[in-house]
């Protein structure tokens, strides 16, 4: 996938998380039955968007670690 | 052997433990202010994750966050959502500032700042907000430890004795060994602190209701709106949705900000290492959960501990737990607190040394470390004094400072994303945020809605950053090009 299209679907996923985090997005998982793993249903979503985040950087940075590869070589490879 | 003999051993053991780790990894570096600032710029993943994890969850996050699950119920969330959403601008700011750190041999985060807007006034006033912010935090844990000590051994050894034993022993290796000891000590106190807190917020729902799912229920039925967003307020009278949202806005901007977070960037050995940790930083966030726990257990317990932040060692005397168990759970509360607090010790001494005395008198790099550790001693010996007497004030200061410590974020985006911003334009902008912050955090029945001082400090900041800039000379374009053209 195109590197431009990761980092703005990266970049809206973020912004989702963001959204869910504060009012008003909260306010959609604000409550407490059912109960999941024990937790109540907000603190689970709370915990599972900042998981969210943890996965969401971490494609990105496979993508972005890829593109920095490609770009080094291409350097390298005009400066012989 | 009285019960309180087998706590204070287990206590001494730690302390002893931590001391020889801290003083074994000063061997690591060199003898220069960069090795003692900035660990030679050589911490691999391991210690920086535990670095950036264990500096963030202090005594506040240990004890203070049972204490707002037990007192404030679901407001306590908002804990949760601003450390992960905190660091995701890292990904790009972190490496991006560590790569300007090394080809520049820049160590602090005003350094940073004055490389790009050169002025002493600038320098020195952010080594003042860094001081006016550090010294109740600093303050708060060290009497974060004495509590713990003198409530684990019935007051056998009263919280005086209890924070000058932790605290010289924090003071003494970060003098001798700076942020290598930092680190390693983290690292050890990071691991120690995640495991505890897991077997308590397991064990304690477990022991008083039969399970997690069934002590929720009992709270949902007990006290229904306490489990729900935005929970209580510090009166016990319905929080805000505004005050909710801006204090997740508010922490989510300045977490990384904090001085001795944001100079840790100077110490990684590469990018990667600071993308990966950014990346790994919520499996380190996820600590909060059983934290949260052990507070929630305590909500319909009958008897009522003296403030809410004593909630936790309360609910560990109330077990009637095994001696080693509760000396381990002590130490487990002083890693918390004494990993952040050497952070803070090591951040004072460095900024003030660095960004505020080298300005004005020329040492050479023997004479800069000596006055560091002279340093690190007296803010250690002010802070503890400060943490002897009332502390109800330094608890108010340091919900202010987080306020005053978010307007670096303009400050430092600016610096590395925007070409036109000038000296000027950042002295205007920071000086306007921070009095606004300040004077709406001392009426504070001027800020609409319940919002935190600090947005309003900002909605200040930005656009007074914006046009005092546009008003004033840019900077030379082979100046400004130096910040803006390391590539990612």
């Amino acid at each position: 996938m195109d590197i431009t299209k990761v980092r703005t679907l990266a970049g809206l996923l973020l912004c989702l998380c963001l959204a869910f985090s504060v009012w008003p997005g909260l306010v959609l998982i604000n409550r407490v039955y059912p109960l999941v793993l024990g937790l109540p249903f907000v603190m689970a979503a709370l915990t599972a968007i900042f998981l969210a985040i943890g996965v969401v950087l971490f494609i990105l940075e496979t993508f972005e670690s890829r593109a920095r590869n490609i770009q080094t070589e291409s350097t390298s490879k005009e400066e012989n | 052997m009285e019960r309180w003999h087998v706590i204070a051993t287990v206590i001494a053991c730690y302390l002893v433990i931590t001391l020889w780790i801290g003083l074994a990894a000063g061997r690591k570096s060199t003898s220069s202010v960069q090795g003692f600032v900035a660990g030679d710029r050589n911490f691999g993943l391991l210690v920086f994750y535990f670095v950036t994890g264990a500096s963030m969850c202090s005594a506040f996050a240990f004890l203070g966050g049972p204490g707002w699950a037990y007192g404030r119920g679901a407001a306590a969330f908002y804990i949760l959502s601003y450390g992960a959403l905190g660091m995701v601008p890292w990904y790009w700011i972190g490496p991006r500032v560590a790569d300007i750190g090394r080809n520049r041999g820049f160590v602090t985060q005003a350094q940073f700042i004055t490389g790009r807007f050169p002025s002493r006034l600038l320098s020195v006033l952010i080594a003042s907000l860094t001081l006016v912010a550090f010294i109740p935090y600093i303050t708060i844990q060290i009497r974060g430890a004495g509590i713990v000590i003198e409530a684990v051994t019935e007051g056998n050894i009263p919280l005086e004795i209890g924070a000058a034993l932790a605290y010289g022993i924090v003071t003494f290796y970060v003098m001798k060994s700076g942020v290598m000891a930092v680190g390693w000590t983290n690292t050890f106190q990071g691991v120690f602190m995640i495991t505890i807190a897991w077997i308590l917020g397991l064990y304690l729902p477990t022991h008083f209701y039969g399970g997690v799912g069934q002590m929720f229920d009992s709270i949902a039925s007990a006290r229904p709106g306490f489990l729900t967003v935005p929970g209580l307020d510090g009166n016990g009278e319905p929080w805000t949705w505004a005050g909710y949202s801006s204090a997740v806005l508010v922490s989510l901007i300045g977490v990384q900000m904090w001085p001795h977070l944001f100079m840790k960037a100077f110490t990684a050995k590469n990018n990667d290492i600071i993308r990966k940790t950014t990346i790994l930083f919520p499996t380190f966030w996820l600590f909060l959960i059983p934290v949260f726990l052990i507070g929630f257990a305590g909500v319909l317990f009958p008897e009522k501990p003296p403030t809410s932040d004593f909630v936790l060692p309360f609910m560990i005397m109330q077990t009637d737990l095994p001696p080693l168990i509760v000396g381990l759970f002590c130490a487990g509360a002083l890693s918390a607190s004494m990993s952040t607090g050497d952070a803070l010790l090591h951040g004072s001494a460095s900024v003030v040394e660095e960004d505020a005395v080298r300005l004005f008198v020329k040492l050479d790099d023997k004479q800069a470390q000596t006055l560091m550790r002279f340093l690190i001693v007296i803010v250690g010996v002010a802070s503890y004094l400060l943490a002897l007497g009332d502390h109800s004030s330094l608890v108010d200061l340091l919900l202010a400072s987080y306020g005053i410590i978010c307007q670096l974020a303009p400050t430092v985006l600016a610096a590395i994303y925007w070409k036109r911003a000038t000296t000027i334009g950042i002295l205007a902008g920071l000086t306007s945020g921070v009095f606004v912050t300040t004077i709406l955090f001392v009426s504070n029945q001027l800020t609409p809605f319940g919002l935190h001082e600090g947005i309003l400090g900002l909605l200040t900041h930005i656009p007074v950053l914006i046009i005092v800039s546009l008003l004033t000379h840019p900077q030379r374009e082979e100046h400004v090009e130096g910040f803006m053209g390391n590539k990612l």
